[in-house]
């Protein structure tokens, strides 16, 4: 049997007495190969212990302390001769593992799911106290941190320089709006575990005093250099990247705005050409004169017809007195 | 951002990532040897590829969502649309 000891770092903004659990078991899943399946469950007692258990075996975590901070220390016990699959454990606590036990306590916010896994949990075959100045724990995730926000710092800027080179703006004819959209996604990213690393940093166990005679506190002074200045460039990325960003979109805007005006302005000088052409048309006087003569002409016809009808209609009356008056005289008789 | 790989070869992130997008997953010694340490560290921190896991180690790798994205928009050929709209703006918006 081997005693491990165990620095778990949950992200935390604020400076706490307590993490509040948010839930007490997980069961999950943790291979990534879809033949060999790996079921792991993490449970967290009411002592803070936590309970790892897989098909082949278990491993306890025994609740140490923990500081204001987030640091959590816990101690277990591995049997190296034993042949589970929980062997692993042994040599360093895997991602997957320590992302699930942070997920006891964390919420993912201010970043993607996947991005607080990164961070490898601190293991030690010897004893050490997160609550003294510059442990090992905390120069552990600050060392992790660094390395962390130099990498996002670097690769940031490499993606920025390429959206913004002219090769692929111009000659691929390639706006490329969703790369600044991407860029952007991954400094808010970098900036939300920014604002967890600050807990860290803040730390009252965090001595960053330049002593020379001191080369560990030399060194932390350094990493902390490191880890503000790759931030504030992350910060200043961003600000670049965004005033560009708007920078495209508003000359887009504009553009379209003025090739808009452009046509509505062609558009009303055609439909007032139309307008003049068609008033003109109908104002000829030799086209008017026609017109009213043939109106002339038409009313004139109606008029002559309406007096035959009239003419027919009284022949047709006096036509039928006659023919009366001829049948009453032959009574007579 | 170039570096040097194992073999000496000059790379650039886009080279890197093409190989991540293109492998999609695989034995973690092999990317190691093909991007070098650096790079494959620096790729995990920021989370362009996790870690695998199986019942004994953590030996694999696979590219995660972010990296697909970041590839597909900043690397790979713009589609026929994307195309169109930047043609759009080259050509009638004068950009």
């Amino acid at each position: 049997m081997a005693l491990k000891y165990c620095a778990f770092w949950i992200p935390t903004i604020y400076h706490s007495e307590n993490c509040p659990c948010i839930q007490n078991n997980i069961s999950r899943d943790i291979s990534d190969n879809s033949s060999q399946r790996h079921h792991i469950t993490v449970t967290l007692n009411t002592d803070r212990g936590i309970v790892i258990v897989n098909n082949t075996g278990t491993v306890k975590l025994t609740y140490k302390t923990h500081s204001k901070n987030g640091l959590y220390l816990y101690e277990y016990d591995i049997d190296e001769e034993s042949d589970s699959s929980l062997l692993f454990i042994s040599k360093e606590m895997p991602n997957a593992i320590y992302h699930i036990i942070k997920e006891l306590f964390h919420s993912h916010v201010h970043h993607e799911e996947n991005a607080d896994s990164l961070l490898r949990a601190y293991v030690s075959n010897d004893p050490f106290d997160i609550k003294s100045e510059n442990n090992p724990a905390l120069v552990h995730y600050l060392s992790i941190y660094e390395n962390k926000f130099i990498a996002y710092s670097n690769q940031i800027s490499s993606l920025c320089n390429t959206l913004l080179s002219n090769s692929q703006i111009i000659t691929k004819k390639h706006l490329n709006l969703g790369g600044y959209k991407e860029i952007e996604r991954l400094c808010f990213n970098a900036l939300g575990e920014a604002l967890f690393c600050e807990t860290l940093l803040n730390s009252k166990y965090t001595n960053s005093d330049n002593h020379l005679s001191n080369i560990d506190h030399n060194k932390q002074r350094i990493r902390i250099l490191n880890i503000r200045n790759a931030v504030q460039n992350i910060k200043l990325i961003e600000k670049r990247n965004l005033t560009e960003f708007n920078f495209r979109n508003t000359k887009i805007a504009f553009k379209n705005n003025t090739q808009g005006l452009t046509i509505s302005i062609f558009s009303i000088i055609l439909a007032t050409i139309g307008i003049y052409l068609t008033v003109k048309s109908f104002s000829t006087p030799q086209y008017a004169k026609d017109i009213m003569v043939s109106q002339i002409n038409i009313e004139n016809e109606l008029d002559s017809s309406r007096l035959n009808e009239k003419r027919i209609v009284n022949q047709i009356e006096i036509s039928e007195k006659k023919i009366l008056n001829s049948g009453r005289s032959k009574k007579r008789m | 951002m170039m570096f040097t790989n194992y073999n000496n070869n000059l790379m650039t992130q886009e080279m890197a990532l093409n190989f991540v997008y293109t492998k999609q997953s695989g034995e973690i010694s092999e990317l190691r040897n093909k991007l070098s340490d650096d790079v494959v560290n620096q790729f995990e921190l920021v989370g362009f590829i996790t870690r695998g896991i199986d019942s004994q180690s953590e030996n694999t790798w696979k590219i995660t969502e972010t990296a697909k994205r970041i590839f597909t928009t900043m690397y790979k050929k713009p589609s026929f649309i994307e195309s169109l709209k930047g043609m759009y703006c080259h050509y009638i918006l004068k950009f």
